[in-house]
């Protein structure tokens, strides 16, 4: 009777675990598995990768044997430096040497004699996604031998990407992706996307180097590495009201003159509209020589004295004429719209929402300040190949040629243009662009911004540096609508001071 | 007979019946990412190091064979640093050339600046395409990898900069040569010299290719090591009370829970009794309204919150600021800040303390109201003296449950104002420093795993967190559970 068929405290224990233990296995057993197991054997450190099919995708300047797999030999490596043949393929305008299989490759995707599968992956509005589908549409049929799939925008892509890569899913990851060229440190260093120079010659390289604006090709440029080509840049710029500023101004002295006319807070009109934070407020910062993180030598300088005196520039000269209530986007944007300041610094981006109420405007870069420049930064759109594709000798050539062409084929730059606004970095687009000036106001006065940009840099720490630059921003502005202006300067020292300070402690530690 | 049986409605080992499949199932699906968090807390988890598995698989496969491949290969790898010093030769000619070009009379043409890119732009590709190559190792090592890279960089920076000066014109007028004379010669120096440093470097792997393979395979190491994971211990914590923010934080969320919790409790039972009392009308359709706090999902009500307290244009910020005198802002001003917080944890919080005594309230037995009112007591009079010590038992369980909500509080401050106004930080006997003002612990967690990406720092302070959660528990049993009798 006392013995009752129940449970039992060790019995749960017991349960309890077996589950974990289960459970522990279990994910063992996943860890093992998903890790490529190093071989044993010493495989040649110079063929690319241990998956791919060895005909050797790095024809080059240099030798052409393949490097043997016994160490102890030392004759075997005879340096025959042949040219390799190489071959030219025509992509709008532009002509690319390339190596022999390549051009092989591309002739029978021509012919519909192959037939590959590519993954496309964006992260994009949906206007912009219908002008992709355009273009990937436009090459599916000039390349009847690669399907690329694309379906539409990408959440996360970021983190889907990495995970793609650490799976090793060639299937379901992304061939090739697309996004301002900030990520490519980061990406770079965590092995998730291809050089390029890995698998084409230097001839190639060079034919490629010359196509584009240098600014945007170097925004590809890692560490001697090129990861990515690029296709669109994007930087802020001046965007006017036609019907109240009927030229755009020349010069800060009159953007300032219009400002201190319109800005009448009582009436609720206001200079200009320009949202607040460490991105936007950079033009200011550089025409006065300051910089917030330097790429090369790794140096911070947000408590320069250029960042200091810009920041207090801003503060007098065109804090004095906004809304400083709210200085988000949402509500700067807000007053543009509603014509109640005559001009926005904003970028391409917000053009579709603008041109909705105010169907006249005038694109122009930052005017000088005396003769200083405002430099703001700009992200250059790149395309960059994933990891996973290196395992596939066809899907790799598929996304070379997909990544040139999408960047050199100038009717689809030309069409991205017209359909979606995008501003491009193809030479020969960019100087057709100021031929037909008249035709493309809009995308000219923002091709004349990026000309005067800084591209953002990619190294992965700068993602330190925004946090603390915002953090101070905020401090300033938060003095400046209780205190005013004057208090506001004071502390602009302290609080760059500040942010040095903690960027340079979460750098080092 | 033996031991006394208790009795009780149902007995415990049919409870834990009940718990165990979800107990089991909790554990099933948890236990990796639990056991993986507190892991985490002892290493330097970041963003460089928690995914970097394929990269360093590769490292380390170079690494295996880079001495042996190195030393085999010598004589091939010197005929190309022999190459590529060649190529670099050429690209500082090209360079002198361009100064040539530009510091003689002769106007500037774009024609002639674009014929000597493009040779400077030929040689330059071809020696670095030497130094990346899989062939040659050259990239390992980090004197050479660096002094070409700035070069490369500088002649990319010159090229912008010349490009940006010519702009759309085919025929560049005198001002505009003069920049472009400025630019080059300004930049030429720093690349000449990164470009004969690179010179140098190859010279010194052509002399001393030990010291190369040394250098090439500590690179490696060094690669290698900077996307690991590292276990530091309890270098986290010691991290996290090196200055005051999390401190800081800890102290602002008990100031928390001991403003917002009485008002909860207050808000909560008043309603109560009101519902509770026959004179209200319609008093089940009113019940189901006040339980909206509960039912809505609280991004949406929060958010709806944050809009009414938007300063200039929001309905409450501007009535409460024609009603205290100043400016209400909510952004700007910490202690506004933290008053919002308290109402909108209110408004979250009253539904179940309301519930919790309504059950009470309704456990009362009538005739001891209606004793009171025989003895002449008043609304106010039966309520302290009558319903609500009978109540106490379950409003003291709704207390200590509404305490560990106010404890955990997180979406509130992010969606108000995402942590309150910067300000300065001091907790004493830790380092001041600039943070956020109405940072709660929670939200510190928070942003330092997806603001920092110090995934390391973030699992610590969750540890530091469920302890205080613990103690929190341990005090709540000894003193009220147990003390109040079995």
């Amino acid at each position: 009777m006392r013995r009752r068929a129940g449970i039992t405290k060790q019995a749960i224990a017991g349960i309890i675990i077996v589950v974990v233990v289960i459970a522990a296995a279990a994910v063992l057993m996943m860890q093992g598995g998903g890790q490529p197991t190093p071989t044993p054997t010493s495989t040649p450190t110079g063929t690319p990768t241990t998956k791919t099919p060895t005909t050797t995708a790095t024809i080059g300047t240099t030798t052409t044997t393949t490097m043997s797999t016994t160490t102890t030999t030392t004759t075997t490596t005879t340096t025959t430096t042949t040219q390799p043949q190489l071959r030219t393929i025509t992509i709008g305008s532009s002509t690319i040497r390339v190596p022999d299989d390549f051009y092989e490759f591309v002739q029978k995707a021509k012919n519909g004699e192959i037939s590959v599968t590519i993954n496309f992956w964006t992260s994009m509005l949906p206007f912009e996604v219908d002008a992709i589908t355009q273009v990937v549409n436009e090459f599916e049929s000039e390349y009847p031998g690669i399907k690329v799939s694309y379906t539409g925008t990408q959440q996360n892509m970021k983190e889907a990407i990495k995970a793609g890569v650490l799976a090793n899913d060639l299937e379901n990851t992304a061939n090739v992706f697309t996004w301002a060229h900030d990520w490519t440190g980061e990406l770079a260093d965590g092995g998730f996307i291809v050089p390029l120079d890995k698998y084409l010659p230097p001839e190639t390289i060079e034919d490629l180097q010359s196509q584009y604006l240098t600014n945007a090709y170097s925004a590809g440029v890692y560490n001697l590495h090129l990861y990515g080509l690029p296709w669109a840049a994007e930087a802020i710029a001046l965007v006017c009201n036609a019907e109240m500023v009927q030229t755009p101004p020349k010069t800060f002295a009159e953007l300032e003159q219009i400002m201190q006319q319109y800005y009448n807070p009582d009436n609720d009109t206001y200079g200009l509209a320009y949202q607040i934070d460490p991105y936007f407020v950079y033009p200011f910062v550089t025409a006065f020589g300051g910089y917030y993180y330097d790429d090369e030598t790794g140096s911070v300088g947000v408590n320069s004295t250029g960042t200091k005196e810009g920041i207090k520039f801003l503060i007098q000269h065109v804090l004095a004429y906004e809304f400083t209530g709210d200085l988000g986007h949402e509500t700067q944007l807000n007053i543009f719209q509603q014509g109640k300041a005559p001009c926005m610094i904003t970028g391409p981006w917000d053009i579709p929402a603008i041109k909705e109420n105010i169907p006249n405007i005038t694109v122009s870069a930052i005017p000088p300040i005396d003769d200083k420049v405002p430099r703001p930064f700009s992200g250059i759109k790149l395309l960059w190949i994933s990891k996973v594709t290196e395992q596939d000798q066809n899907k790799l050539y598929a996304s070379i040629l997909f990544v040139m062409w999408f960047s050199l084929n100038d009717d689809t730059l030309k069409s991205l243009v017209d359909n979606a606004g995008f501003i491009p970095v193809k030479k020969s687009v960019v100087t057709y662009i100021s031929e037909h000036i008249d035709q493309y106001p809009i995308v000219a006065g923002f091709i004349e911004s990026i000309s005067n940009s800084i591209p953002m840099p990619k190294s992965p720490q700068m993602a330190k540096v925004w946090g603390p630059v915002a953090e101070a921003l905020s401090a300033i502005l938060a003095t400046y609508s209780e205190s005013g202006p004057d208090a506001a300067l004071e502390a602009v020292d302290q609080a760059l001071d500040n942010a040095q300070e903690s960027i340079l402690q979460s750098l080092s530690g | 007979m033996g031991k006394v049986r208790k009795l009780v409605l149902f007995p415990a080992k049919v409870a834990l019946a009940l718990v165990l499949p979800s107990l089991v199932l909790y554990l099933f699906f948890n236990i990796w990412p639990l056991i993986f968090s507190v892991y985490i807390a002892f290493t330097d988890a970041n963003a460089t190091n928690i995914a970097s598995q394929p990269m360093i698989a590769e490292l380390e496969k170079v690494r295996t064979n880079i001495t042996s491949y190195l030393y085999s290969n010598k004589d091939s790898i010197l005929v190309e640093v022999s190459r590529a010093k060649e190529y670099i030769n050429q690209t500082i000619d090209g360079m002198e050339e361009l100064l040539a070009y530009i510091n003689s009379s002769a106007a500037i043409t774009y024609d002639d600046i674009d014929t000597l890119k493009t040779n400077i732009t030929a040689s330059m590709t071809r020696a670095v395409a030497i130094v990346v190559s899989n062939e040659t190792m050259l990239y390992y090592y980090p004197g050479l990898r660096d002094a070409l890279s700035t070069a490369q960089n500088l002649i990319y920076s010159m090229w912008s900069d010349v490009e940006r000066i010519i702009g759309f014109s085919i025929i560049i007028p005198p001002d505009k040569a003069e920049q472009i004379r400025e630019v080059i010669a300004e930049r030429s120096p720093a690349i000449i010299g990164n470009l004969s440093l690179a010179y140098e470097e190859l010279t010194a792997i052509e002399e001393n290719y030990d010291s190369f393979v040394k250098s090439a395979v500590k690179d490696i190491d060094k690669q290698i090591d900077r996307l690991s994971l590292h276990f530091i211990g309890l270098g986290n914590f010691q991290k996290l009370f090196s200055d005051s923010r999390f401190p800081y934080s800890i102290l602002k969320t008990l100031l928390f829970v001991v403003t917002s919790v009485p008002m909860k409790l207050a808000l909560g039972v008043a309603l109560a009794f009101l519902f509770s009392s026959n004179l209200m009308s319609g008093r089940k359709v009113m019940r189901a309204l006040l339980l909206i706090p509960w039912a809505l999902p609280v991004l949406l009500t929060v958010t709806t919150w944050r809009m009414l307290f938007v300063p200039d244009t929001g309905v409450f910020s501007s009535a409460l600021s024609r009603v205290l005198g100043y400016e209400f802002n909510i952004y700007y001003h910490e202690w506004d800040a933290f008053a919002v917080y308290n109402i909108v944890e209110m408004w979250l919080g009253y539904p179940f303390v309301m519930t919790v005594t309504m059950g009470a309230i309704a456990g009362i037995p009538k005739e001891l109201i209606e004793a009171a009112y025989i003895d002449g007591a008043g609304v106010f009079q039966r309520f302290r003296h009558v319903t609500l010590p009978l109540a106490m038992r379950p409003i003291l369980f709704a207390a200590i449950l509404t305490t560990g909500a106010s404890l955990q509080a997180f979406m509130v401050p992010l969606l108000i104002n995402n942590g309150g106004p910067q300000g300065f930080l001091w907790v004493p006997g830790f380092k001041p420093v600039s943070g956020y003002t109405n940072e709660m612990m929670v939200l510190y967690g928070y942003k330092r795993a997806w603001i920092d990406q110090e995934f390391g720092l973030s699992a610590a302070s969750y540890l530091v967190i469920t302890l205080i959660f613990l103690l929190y528990a341990l005090v709540w049993y000894k003193f009220v559970y147990r003390r109040g009798g079995r």
